[in-house]
């Protein structure tokens, strides 16, 4: 009973810690300067990893689909289903996990070091807020860069998918390329970046409100870590299915009032 | 509870899922009874293990296994070399009996392979579980094909080979139709009795006229190809649902593309 | 290159004494405890909502190209079994069990705890990395399966409610597609990605520097290294059981 009340509390803890950095952003906004440092320094260390992550998940729809679609001899649509599954779902989804690991964990890992460390403390003290000088910069570099790492992840899936359609189902990426258009309407573009934001938001959030929670040393900083990427993990499923959903009952409003 | 207990239940709940999964796919099937027939079969196209019994169109059984049994003849002295163990349910079992038919038939949109069994006449004698029964061989598309090939060169034959007498027959149903005209016309005049004996007459020629056409066509030749023409289209039959569902599955597919 | 030839090292050194490390029972449960009752709640719970999407996403898909979805549930039931049973799973347990294991071994490195292990003539590797590896490769093998089965029952459920094709219609269309071998198939490649998890994170755990930011390090990167390289092993063995 008191691990289902724990988990309220960590629903409830992470969306006030939300509202007082969106609040914060208002009231005090920071440098934008470290914003645009945070976010160069977090895309450059991700974006290799994101970029293998991406073409490998292309790579892996792209071998799924094949078995499929040879069966019905369509193999000719190999391009635009694999794009738009990729798009719409698998991509958000699994670069997200990856983004978990590596954004979200290593954030959580430094404010918690920061944290335990006393060194956020000793910015209370010197009169500056930590929020401003500390969360800030990093929630919204967090945001700024997955949006554009999963983007990045999205387009080397596709570039992935291109590659192994073309060395094991024998469809030339002009070919792949070209049916894309055909199954790949702006909805599900909209949907996967939409469900990149999304994600985006949820990582900052966790990450920064973990970070900033963390007690009790190096093995604090540990659990602090795990917790992280767990819940992280959890709320992406989640809101992955959320988005899906809306986006149905949005789209459907759309073709009928059109 | 003692963590090695909780690890256990873990482990038999996994192996029970495993269980309800063979239950769900039909390997383990431990609360049906069934009845096991053998049938023969010379060619049994596209046939697999697992493939599904169907009796009137509802499922009630499977292929069991399939064996090569070259040394086998029926009780006729037919050699029938491939045999067909299935699985008929016990609610079904009473349909089968010993004029039911086994036919090898395809059915959905990807085609997929069953054995249909053709419910029996209630006064046949019921089946003995285990009796071996011939099946009726499908159709064979490639054998198919070059059977019409012989027929369309056998026609052209025909044809060609009696060029005059196919003339000659057209040019004596032409004059017996004038001769019937005539007769009509006047039957239709007269319709007195000083006529009758020319009606009469024209009546016998016209029977003769007749015999000599019906001889035309009684040659041997001609029944050959009746036969032929026959066999030919009793085969089509089955094979024209598939063949049709298959062109318009093909067109759509370009007409999506395109 | 240096970490690589440490992990290769690692690696080695475990295949090596894994035939003369004795079989701790209560060590081993203990793990497996950890990892697969421990994660099951978490796996279970994402996989149930993985399956809602994919049985939305598919017949998003099949309405696009054929106008008829009577092929959605076989082929949400490939896609699960073949990866997204196996894949999240292994996925999840990699920052809860993998990033575990590195805090935890950090720890004891740097605290000194695995130089006392080595005073005292016990081998670091036989007492620390082989019950994890096995109890991870059990563990996951289980979960694959628990996840996989959960997944496509939670499939057939929304199915009935989403596209009203009942249980019976969800088996059947399922049978065109699946094999018996595809589940056990998915407990495999489970089991494959859980060897990957502990080795990996035991890897980065003997490497913990000092220090709160040191372990925050090492759980960072045995989490991001595991991930990739679970998605690139997936690739690899999708490729091995398709085509061979």
């Amino acid at each position: 009973m008191s691990r289902i009340f724990f988990i309220f509390d960590e629903i409830g803890g992470a969306l006030l810690f939300l509202k007082e950095i969106l609040g914060g952003l208002v009231r005090r906004p920071c440098r934008w300067k470290d914003v645009v440092d945070q976010t160069w320094s977090v895309t450059l260390q991700s974006l290799p990893t994101t970029a293998m992550a991406g073409f490998f998940v292309g790579a892996i729809m792209a071998v799924q689909f094949t078995l499929q679609l040879r069966d019905f001899g369509a193999l000719g649509y190999l391009g635009g289903l694999a794009t738009s599954g990729t798009i719409r779902e698998i991509g958000p989804l699994l670069i997200a996990f990856m983004l978990s690991g590596k954004v979200g964990a290593f954030t959580s890992a430094e404010l918690g070091t920061m944290k335990v460390t006393e060194q956020i403390d000793a910015i209370r003290c010197l009169g500056a807020d930590p929020f401003q000088e500390i969360i800030q910069p990093r929630f919204l570099g967090i945001i700024i860069s997955s949006s554009l790492l999963l983007g990045l992840g999205l387009l080397m899936s596709i570039g992935g998918g291109m590659f192994l359609g073309g060395i094991f189902a024998g469809v030339t990426s002009e070919e792949y390329l070209r049916h894309i258009p055909t199954i790949l309407a702006w909805p599900s573009v909209v949907l996967g970046f939409f469900k990149c934001l999304l994600f985006a938001l949820i990582l900052a959030t966790i990450c920064t409100y973990k970070g900033y929670m963390t007690i009790g040393g190096a093995r604090g900083v540990g659990r602090s870590v795990v917790e992280t990427a767990v819940s992280t993990m959890v709320a992406i499923v989640v809101m992955d299915w959320v988005a899906s959903f809306l986006a149905e009952i949005v789209f459907t409003l759309v073709r009928e009032t059109l | 509870m003692k963590t090695e207990t909780k690890v256990g239940i873990l482990a038999v709940g996994a192996a029970a899922l495993l269980l309800v999964f063979a239950m769900m796919m039909g390997v383990l099937s431990p609360f049906s009874q069934s009845h096991e027939l053998h049938v023969v079969y010379n060619y049994a196209g596209g046939i697999d293990t697992g493939s599904p019994v169907r009796v009137m169109g509802i499922t009630v059984g499977k292929v069991r296994s399939i064996s090569f049994d070259p040394g086998y003849r029926t009780p006729e002295g037919e050699e029938v070399k491939l045999r067909l163990t299935i699985s008929v349910d016990k609610k079904a079992w009473a349909s089968v009996r010993k004029d039911s038919k086994f036919y090898i038939n395809m059915a959905g949109v990807i085609g997929e392979k069953f054995l249909e069994v053709s419910p029996g006449s209630v006064e046949a004698e019921p089946l003995e579980d285990g009796t071996v029964v011939r099946g009726e061989d499908p159709p064979r598309i490639d054998q198919l094909i070059s059977q019409s090939y012989g027929l369309a060169g056998k026609i052209i034959d025909l044809v060609e080979k009696n060029e005059g007498s196919v003339s000659n027959m057209i040019l004596q149903l032409d004059r017996l139709t004038t001769n019937f005209n005539r007769t009509l016309v006047l039957l239709d005049k007269t319709s007195k009795n000083k006529d009758m004996v020319r009606l009469l007459d024209n009546a016998i020629k016209i029977t003769d006229d007749l015999a000599h056409i019906t001889g035309g066509l009684r040659s041997k030749k001609a029944e050959e190809t009746y036969e032929l023409v026959h066999k030919l289209l009793h085969r089509l039959e089955p094979l024209d649902a598939a063949a049709i569902r298959k062109f318009l599955q093909e067109e759509g597919v370009r007409a999506r593309i395109l | 290159m240096k970490q690589l030839r440490h992990f290769f090292d690692l690696v080695a050194r475990t295949l090596f004494v894994l035939s003369s490390t004795p079989f701790r029972m209560k060590e081993f449960s203990r793990q497996l405890y950890f990892v697969a009752n421990g994660s099951l709640p978490i796996v279970l719970f994402c996989v149930g909502f993985a399956a809602i999407v994919t049985i939305l996403e598919a017949s998003f898909h099949m309405k696009l190209v054929i106008q008829n979805d009577s092929m959605v549930p076989g082929f949400a039931a490939l896609l699960i079994l073949r990866e997204l049973g196996p894949v999240v799973t292994a996925l999840l347990l990699t920052s809860r069990v993998g990033a575990g294991f590195t805090a935890e071994v950090g720890l004891m490195k740097t605290t000194e705890q695995i130089d006392a292990l080595r005073m005292l003539g016990i081998d670091p590797v036989q007492y620390l990395v082989v019950p994890r590896l096995i109890a991870t490769i059990v563990g996951t093998f289980l979960l694959a399966l628990l996840a996989s089965m959960t997944c496509l029952l939670g499939a057939m459920f929304v199915t009935d409610i989403h596209l009203g094709y009942s249980p019976a219609m969800f088996l059947s269309s399922m049978r065109v597609f699946v094999d018996f071998q595809d589940l056990l198939l998915a407990g495999l490649k489970g089991a494959v990605f859980g060897a990957v998890i502990p080795l990996v994170s035991c890897h980065f755990g003997f490497l913990c520097e000092e220090g709160a930011e040191g372990v925050g390090k090492a759980t960072t990167q045995s989490v991001v290294v595991s991930s990739v390289s679970i998605i690139v092993l997936d690739f690899i063995l999708s490729y091995v059981f398709s085509y061979v």
